[in-house]
């Protein structure tokens, strides 16, 4: 065995809180060869974060590391003072974060950063750096790199950035690369670019990598190696087949089991119609200003797809591809410009007053992110029973008893009293779905209901969904980038892009044999 | 294995386990010890006063001008000095001080109520009736404070209730600029969203779901706002246009004493001012403090 390039023995960071000192990494100990892709899986709260940033000494003030020896090449460098350490980090090793929007300075040139950088680090001459940094960009597949040195951060896209903040993580040819999530907020097309740049790049430099990130199949992908941390300590580490096939510990195997797997068979579609869109399209106009002209978008596109009661349609797509305003276009907190949208046989579009607030009780939606969907000034009973309320169901005893029937039915029997910041964003999902069912609805949109979700929580929260779905038969539209879950849930999925549906079939039929060039492609792009 | 995806038991709040929990850190608990002693002396001024300072007839004019521990004529002492018309400087500042906090607070309530409303609206319907509402705003807001308020008072006359009046006039705008900020922030979050889904009537979304949300931030400018009445009011009195001579608030003591203080007798201006600087800052240190506490992410923490 040859000498590790980076040994990690017995970390350990404590963070200091108001409800006292947390221990979020703990006795955490590894190593990684030289030009090795190691993985490090882990869940909200494993510490796998904090253990990548507490290499570099780039924790937050608040936290501690502790008896910590860590190595590079040899070198103690967890004793090195902050000079030292500063000359260390981008030099022999780099970062990325999740984030390319905050990690690039919003006021500065892509070229100057990248120049300061080198200059940092070396003594190119500056016009040596910018030659270099323009090389370096066009390393990324950054098109036209001499000109686009000029560009600012903001006239970049997401997966743009990310590999500019790759570029610069490989400019100074360090030894490690340190990539936390570093695909997270991208699209999933954009993502499998992104990755496999990043690998292939760190391979021919030579450089080893640090990958962490909470999508397992994803690192089985790259890594041939892999960690597991569970709050704050290794529960595993081994080769990712070992892990992937024959997890031992409980937590691993807990893990490897939530990959979402395809559902056995789907419900028969030969239900009634519950909601169709005609040919419907969305167009959005920015608001004109004092200086600027208004412009237009159009969101959705002609638009034609019938949903069914008991029967659930996935409507997958890359972000901006409009599936969440077609969502919304049913549920008609938009107005469709043109086409029609029906519910129940009858269209939607004028409907006011009573018939809008009949609608309105009949069709409820999910939302991604359940930190912001619940009133945080409500208590979850309050929440639960607020459409009773709305739609004037019965006596206030009365709501008060459905309410916490539908609370129990999603598991949370015991948390009526909490308020929203008490719960964790699985439980808050929870008490989402259950809002959304309390008035057994007859149409359901749920727009990405489970990405904001860890990977073994996700699973709870499908299982759950599927489960109410299957007793209560509402029509549901599953929006969602992840094609693994859209497996485990869907009858019939769509495909979308740009305001089009340009695929759409039983789940099976596009999932295995897709008709359209971008339904392949993201079907490449999901890993499992 | 249901909900066990966390656990942290929480209990549910209480009122005496809110204010425990406010109190804890000391400065606060100084500024409640503070205020408390202010509002009762205030309240109690009819009991505790040795003098009506409303009534010249009690006076004595052979007490004027003593310094703080001063022996008056008839034997007691004024151990805050009295003013060149023998009142005694204690009873004033009680009765001052209920002055002070009447003009303040009333026009505070009334501001931070018109001031809620049209934030909230401004916020919720957006559009024209948004740019409307908040032109408005930026043209009160782009005359100084004091600037209108002297117009008003001169207009108007003097007077506790013209007082009270050109102080809601001033202070609305600032009430109105705030909620409405955090009233569209809270606006983009899904949970106003899924109170639309779910038909959810306009009044009910705006009390119920966007009001207690957006209230935080405005007991931070209720904490500027009511001191900065407080001292507005007292400005206002000290030039002479505030409430009347015969019903001396903080500020007008503080007027009345100015011509003293060039002569050394500093008292009369100063024990005043102090009990309005005390007062203004544990108001503040208080608000603060709840301000934190009631952003529903610190419950159970701190």
């Amino acid at each position: 065995m040859n000498a590790p390039l980076l040994q990690v023995d017995g970390l350990g960071v404590t963070f200091r809180t108001r409800a006292g000192a947390v221990r979020a990494v703990d006795g955490v100990s590894f190593a990684i060869q030289p030009g090795e892709t190691l993985g490090l899986i882990g869940e909200s709260g494993s510490g796998k974060s904090a253990t990548g940033l507490a290499i570099l000494d780039l924790l937050d003030p608040s936290a501690t590391r502790t008896a910590a020896n860590i190595t590079l090449a040899g070198r103690r460098i967890d004793t090195l003072d902050a000079g030292a350490m500063a000359r260390l980090r981008g030099a022999e090793i780099a970062i990325i974060f999740q984030d390319p929007t905050t990690s690039l300075n919003p006021v500065m040139r892509i070229g100057d950063q990248m120049i300061e950088m080198l200059r940092v680090h070396g003594s190119l001459s500056r016009d040596a750096a910018a030659q270099r940094a323009a090389e370096a960009l066009a390393q990324v597949a950054i098109p036209d790199p001499r000109s686009n040195l000029a560009a600012y951060p903001h006239q970049f896209s997401g997966g743009m950035r990310q590999r500019v903040c790759i570029a610069i993580a490989l400019l100074c040819q360090p030894r490690l690369i340190i990539a936390d999530e570093p695909t997270t907020a991208l699209d999933s097309l954009v993502q499998l670019d992104v990755l496999n740049l990043l690998t292939r790049l760190t391979r021919e430099q030579g450089a080893a990598l640090l990958l962490i990130s909470h999508n397992l199949p994803l690192v089985a992908h790259y890594a041939r190696r892999g960690i597991v941390m569970h709050r704050g300590r290794i529960v595993e580490q081994g080769p990712m087949a070992t892990i992937m096939a024959h997890p031992r510990d409980p937590y691993t195997r807990a893990l490897v089991q939530a990959v979402p797997g395809r559902r056995m068979g789907t419900s028969p579609t030969g239900g009634t119609p519950v909601v169709e869109a005609r040919a419907a399209s969305v167009t959005f106009r920015s608001r004109r200003t004092l200086f600027r002209k208004a412009r237009t978008t159009r969101a959705v596109d002609g638009v034609s797809l019938t949903i069914r009661a008991g029967e659930t349609v996935a409507l997958v797509g890359a972000s901006g591809s409009g599936k969440s305003t077609l969502g919304r276009l049913l549920l008609r907190l938009y107005d469709a410009d043109s086409g029609d949208i029906l519910f129940e046989g009858a269209p939607v579009t004028a409907a006011r007053g009573t018939r809008l607030k009949g609608l309105r009780d009949r069709t409820q939606m999910i939302f991604q992110d359940p930190y912001a969907s619940l009133n945080p000034r409500q208590r979850v009973i309050d929440i639960v029973a607020e459409p009773l309320h709305a739609h004037g169901d019965g006596p206030s005893a009365g709501r008060a008893q459905k309410a916490r029937a539908m609370l129990a039915d999603v598991g949370l029997a015991d948390f009526a009293d909490r308020l929203p910041a008490q719960l964790s964003g699985g439980q808050r999902q929870r008490v989402a779905i259950a809002r959304a069912l309390v008035r057994n609805p007859s149409f359901v949109v749920a727009d990405e209901p489970v990405s904001a979700l860890d990977m073994t929580i996700q699973k709870q929260v499908l299982d759950l969904f599927r489960r109410l779905q299957g007793e209560r038969r509402f029509a549901c539209l599953f929006i969602s980038h992840d094609l693994a879950a859209v497996g485990a849930l869907a009858d019939r999925i769509a495909v979308m892009q740009s305001g089009r549906i340009v695929e759409e079939g039983p789940r099976d039929q596009v999932l295995d044999r897709p008709g359209h060039d971008y339904t392949r492609r993201l079907r490449a792009a999901s890993f499992g | 294995m249901t909900a066990a995806d966390d656990l942290a038991p929480a209990p549910a709040t209480r009122t005496s386990a809110l204010l425990a929990q406010i109190a804890r850190p000391w400065p606060v608990r100084v500024a409640m010890a503070l205020l408390a002693t202010i509002l009762l002396g205030a309240a109690l001024a009819p009991l505790i006063a040795p003098q009506d300072p409303f009534d010249p007839a009690t006076f004595d004019l052979f007490d004027n001008l003593l310094p703080p521990g001063g022996r008056a004529a008839s034997g007691g002492r004024y151990w805050f000095g009295t003013d060149e018309q023998g009142r005694d400087i204690f009873s004033a500042i009680l009765y001052g001080l209920r002055i002070s906090l009447l003009v303040a607070v009333t026009s505070a309530a009334v501001a931070i109520t018109i001031g809620v409303i049209i934030g909230l609206v401004s916020a919720y319907a957006g559009g024209r009736v948004d740019a409307l509402l908040m032109r408005i705003v930026d043209i009160k807001l782009s005359f100084p404070t004091i600037l209108i308020a002297l117009v008003l008072v001169a207009v108007l006359g003097r007077g506790l209730d013209k007082t009270i009046f050109a102080l809601i006039v001033t202070q609305w705008a600032y009430y109105a600029r705030t909620v409405r900020g955090v009233a569209l922030a809270e606006m983009g979050k899904n949970y106003i969203e899924a109170a639309r889904v779910g038909g959810y009537g306009f009044r009910r979304i705006l009390l119920v779901h966007l009001l207690p949300n957006c209230l935080a931030p405005v007991l931070a400018v209720v904490a500027l706002q009511v001191g900065g009445a407080i001292a507005l009011e007292s400005t206002l009195s000290f030039l002479g246009l505030g409430v009347p001579v015969t019903k001396p608030s903080l500020g007008l003591l503080i007027a009345n004493g100015f011509t003293f203080v060039m002569s050394g007798r500093y008292w009369i201006s100063v024990f005043p001012g102090l009990a309005l600087i005390l007062l203004v800052i544990s108001i503040t240190v208080l608000s603060d403090r709840v301000r934190e506490i009631l952003r529903p992410s610190e419950r159970g923490a701190g």
